[in-house]
């Protein structure tokens, strides 16, 4: 259903039909600090805005780890060994508000949790290296921060906040992080197969180039951090 | 190997997005508040409870009751509810110029059909929105998944243009950043869960 009109149409008479169309429309909530405000006060040691991200992210890190494995208690025990990970890096001032989002420094450290878990139950060295490509592309200290920090770059850049790329080579490229072919790229955004790939290789270069000048250079150097078990 | 490592930083990408997007379906009080309120409500259940033990106990004395009277009435049939159609949830796509006028609104139920609305990640979300899409020369595109009481929920054309709007308020000061459309909650009853994801867009 597609419904045409300009928004100074829609906000003149939105109220008095918000309040009939939502009979149960209460008073507003007072929210929560925004996920970004409670990052900052945490990073500064604050106790009750780290209460207020892991009540606001913990169900979503358990949905995100409950991709990797069905095992719930080892699923508790990650999420508990992530969120001693994220106040430990808090306390001695590891996270910095200002390179990366608190939600993706605490998926970093879910993504350390789950490495550390993987090569615990002695998987990396069964595997192959193809098997295993997923996780921990920075070079360098392989710590939290960094990881959050390059992972920060690659969102902006994702949802159009920072580098060129265009629309097209976003879909691409998320297509293709997602495992999908050229060929099966080009079905879903009718569009050839080698135009597919030409975009594909552009995104990759711009995204290189990008976490280049913030000094990360994607190299082979850990596996496996966030991969299914 | 360098563009496997792009890939996965692209795919570890999508799913801090995801965990972040996840705490957008919780619409709580402040713990304070909250346990300001569960205290009240402890105070007056008491209070009420021991209004009531005093009421039984208290010695009076004996009424005597009304005549009793056997009547044979036919068995009340229970009124059938109206059954209830639950589609899953509900798809809200609003396209936006580039001066922040909403372009359309794509409205549709069934997208999601039997799905659990907190499952549905961004690109799926931006993918059905993307298929539905109404206008090719916006440059943003606001997708919201709706889920919980039909009655809450738009129900037809003009609710979904309203809360398109109420939506759209939002956009001259939150733009591509798809977490500070969570202050569009004030506009959405807590008992509806909500996920949203932004797409900038270059436009044709």
């Amino acid at each position: 259903m597609v419904l045409a009109g300009s928004r100074s149409e829609l906000v003149l008479w939105a109220e008095p039909v918000v309040r009939s169309a939502m009979s149960s429309q209460r008073e507003p909530l007072k929210p929560d600090p925004t996920l970004a405000e409670a990052g900052v006060r945490a990073a500064q040691g604050d106790r009750e805005a780290f209460e207020i991200i892991h009540r606001r992210l913990s169900p979503g890190l358990r949905r995100l780890l409950s991709k990797r494995t069905s095992d719930q208690s080892l699923i508790e025990e990650l999420v508990q060994r992530t969120w001693s990970g994220v106040w430990e890096a808090f306390s001695h001032g590891r996270y910095d508000p200002a390179r990366a989002a608190v939600s993706t420094f605490v998926y970093a450290v879910a993504s350390h949790v789950w490495l550390r878990h993987l090569r615990s139950v002695k998987k990396l060295d069964a595997a192959s290296p193809d098997e295993l490509s997923t996780g921990g592309m920075v070079e360098g200290p392989h710590d939290e921060a960094s990881l959050s920090e390059a992972l920060e770059v690659v969102r902006r850049a994702m949802d159009g906040r920072l580098s060129d790329l265009t629309e097209q080579e976003r879909w691409v490229i998320r297509l293709a992080a997602e495992g999908a072919t050229d060929r099966t790229i080009a079905e879903r955004l009718k569009i050839s197969p080698s135009t597919a790939n030409q975009c594909k290789q552009s995104a990759m270069s711009k995204l290189a180039r990008v976490l280049a000048r913030l000094g990360f250079r994607p190299e082979p150097a850990e596996r496996g951090s966030m991969e299914r078990e | 190997m360098r563009d496997q490592r792009i890939l996965d930083l692209v795919q570890m990408a999508s799913e801090a997005e995801e965990l972040e997007q996840s705490a957008r379906l919780t619409f709580a009080h402040t713990p304070a508040e909250t346990g300001m309120s569960w205290r009240r409500v402890g105070v007056l259940g008491a209070l009420a409870a021991v209004l009531t033990m005093a009421f039984m106990v208290w010695p009076r004395a004996p009424i005597p009751g009304p005549p009793q009277v056997v009547m044979n009435r036919p068995k009340p049939v229970a009124p059938k509810a109206p059954e209830q159609v639950n589609t899953g949830p509900m798809l809200l796509a609003v396209f936006h110029q580039p001066d922040a006028r909403c372009d359309c609104v794509v409205w549709e139920e069934g997208s999601f059909a039997n799905r659990d609305v907190r499952e549905i990640g961004r690109s799926e979300l931006i993918e059905a929105a993307w298929k539905a899409r109404c206008a090719d020369s916006s440059n943003l595109m606001l997708v919201v998944a709706l889920d919980g009481p039909r009655e809450l929920l738009p129900t037809d054309e003009d609710s979904a243009r309203v809360l398109a709007a109420c939506l759209s308020i939002q956009s001259e000061e939150c733009g591509a950043a798809a977490s500070c459309y969570e202050n569009a909650s004030e506009f959405i009853s807590p008992s509806v869960t909500m996920v949203a994801a932004t797409l900038a867009t270059t436009g044709k």
